[in-house]
């Protein structure tokens, strides 16, 4: 069993046994197949957690199963105590994507509401840009409602993207690579963006990542991912308290935190291609 | 997409330039050389043909731009309502595409004699004549641009339990207009070309008809002033297709200078 770094409530509010994703088998290829196999994973409620691991370890496609999108080949998965798919439904979860996919003929304000008004036109177009505007309020985007995307830089429609997953109103915030088309210094400021907005709205935020700064700045644990076969390896418990901020780097716990996930994820890239040497990273 | 954000008269400078240069050379070479007016003629010949034939032209120019309009806009709707059956209705769109596809080789011009034998000589062979050339590059277009939205959104807008009907309309369509648009442009100038041949199969009035009466005539000069009225005519369709663009998406990255990509 797993412990929240800093003591937060702990009820389990993703969770995922014995969990099987891929393809199901269809005439011409029967049986399927599984990109990933054997997931155990729980995220406890209020968290903020990262799956990390190379390109292709099935991470992204976890991720999708949480926000209902992949449905699962084998194994059980529940979301907030119903399956991923109902729990999308309710709007419980928000979704981030890498690319901020934003409508180029809408403002900033009526993008924030987009899903919101596929989800739940019954509140009415006044009530939704209430909320869209709020949102924008919290990721640092008021006074630019009425800008169009092209109008935006790449961070500001992230932000944007951001703030139309958080206008759902959802328990969960699912982040798939948010940051990785980003520059340097956005993708930092995007990460205190988000430390930010978990503080304020307490949100459960799983996320997605091949940073491992990125993963160890935000989260309470670490889930670090394998490919060939894609698997989680390790559970990777950050031993760092919030507030965290730019101050967090210079911490030793910090370093090393970093030098265990660097191992782990060595280790298994070493597996899947040529035998590492385990002197060479006993220097970590 | 392809102009840019402010078309300066020092841009358009050195194209005028050259121009004025060619038609001087042309003048020259006809006096040179003695060519005989109902060969070649000199381009003030074609001058004076414009302005003695002014109000033959002027109806003549009714005529064929009546027949391009009316085409063109059938082909527009003709062409987009295609597009969107294919995307909406995935096997009318399998059973559709191909036949659609097989259609646009047939060589379209070889048809203008039957619809003049069907329909007679007055509007509407040349009418269906240019929505059968014209309509394609709409349909070719206007898929495109239903096509192209990113999965991404369309896996987000289904995980909050957006319908296909949602999808098409709150975002293909809308994605559509700008390929539209450049499909328009596409369809407008082959929308000439279709009222010409007809006019040519068979006609009693319009420019086309002129050029064809004007040859047997061996009114050369005559013949040259329709092509010149015919493509101002164009020129001024296309135009104002442009504005048409500027109007419906004015969203779309073309007009913007700081567009970054």
């Amino acid at each position: 069993m797993r412990v929240v770094a800093d003591g937060r409530a702990t009820d389990i509010l993703i969770s995922a046994e014995d969990l099987a994703l891929g393809y199901p088998g269809s005439a011409s290829f029967p049986g399927g197949t599984n990109v990933i196999e054997h997931v155990n994973l729980k995220v406890p409620r209020g968290a903020i957690v990262s799956l990390i691991g190379p390109s292709g370890c099935g991470k992204s496609t976890l991720l999708k199963a949480i926000a209902g999108l992949v449905a699962p080949t084998g194994g059980t998965m529940t979301v907030g105590g119903t399956t991923p798919a109902e729990a999308a439904r309710r709007r419980q979860v928000g979704m981030v994507l890498q690319d901020a996919t934003l409508l180029p003929w809408k403002s900033a304000l009526d993008n924030a509401g987009f899903l919101l008004s596929l989800a739940a036109p019954e509140l009415g177009r006044a009530e939704i840009r209430a909320r869209a505007k709020e949102n924008l309020r919290l990721v640092g985007l008021e006074g630019s409602e009425a800008k169009l995307p092209r109008q935006l830089s790449g961070g500001m429609k992230q932000r944007v993207a951001i703030a139309r997953a958080l206008t759902l109103s959802p328990e969960i915030l699912l982040l798939d690579e948010p940051f990785g088309a980003l520059d340097a210094i956005t993708r930092e400021e995007m990460s205190y963006l988000l430390l930010d907005i978990w503080e304020r709205t307490q949100k459960t935020i799983v996320l997605v990542t091949h940073s491992i700064d990125e993963a160890v700045l935000l989260c309470s644990d670490v889930h670090v991912m394998g490919a060939k076969p894609a698997r989680i390896i390790e559970c990777v418990t950050v031993p760092l308290p919030y507030p965290r901020d730019q101050h967090t780097f210079e911490d030793l716990r910090f370093r090393e935190t970093e030098a265990v996930l660097r191992e782990h994820l060595l280790a298994s890239h070493g597996r899947a291609a040529a035998p590492r040497r385990a002197a060479n990273l006993g220097a970590a | 997409m392809q102009r840019p954000a402010h078309f300066k008269i020092l841009d358009a400078a050195p194209s005028l330039i050259l121009g004025l240069v060619l038609i001087a050379l042309w003048e020259a070479a006809i006096h040179l050389f003695h060519v005989e007016v109902f060969v070649v003629p000199a381009p003030s010949a074609i001058a004076v043909s414009l302005a003695q034939n002014a109000a033959l032209l002027a109806a003549a120019t009714l005529v064929t731009a009546k027949e391009v309009l009316v085409g063109f806009v059938l082909a527009t709707l003709v062409g987009a309502a295609l597009a969107l059956l294919i995307v909406r209705f995935s096997l009318l769109g399998r059973a559709l595409y191909p036949i659609i596809v097989l259609f646009q080789t047939v060589p379209k011009v070889a048809l203008a004699p039957i619809f003049i034998l069907w329909f007679g000589y007055d509007l509407s062979p040349k009418v269906l004549l240019i929505v059968v050339i014209a309509f394609f590059p709409v349909t070719l277009d206007m898929l495109a641009g239903l096509q192209s939205v990113e999965p991404g959104l369309i896996a987000l807008m289904r995980s909050v339990g957006a319908k296909d009907n949602d999808i098409l309309f709150r975002v293909r369509i809308p994605n559509a207009l700008p390929h539209l648009m450049a499909g328009m442009k596409i369809a407008i100038t082959l929308s000439v070309i279709g009222a010409i041949v007809g006019e040519f199969a068979g006609a009693s009035a319009g420019l086309g008809y002129m050029i064809q009466f004007a040859s047997t005539q061996l009114d050369t000069p005559l013949v040259f002033a329709a092509l010149i009225v015919i493509s101002v005519v164009g020129v001024v369709f296309y135009y104002l297709i442009e504005l048409l663009e500027r109007a419906v998406t004015p969203w779309a990255a073309k007009f913007d200078p700081a567009h970054q990509h």
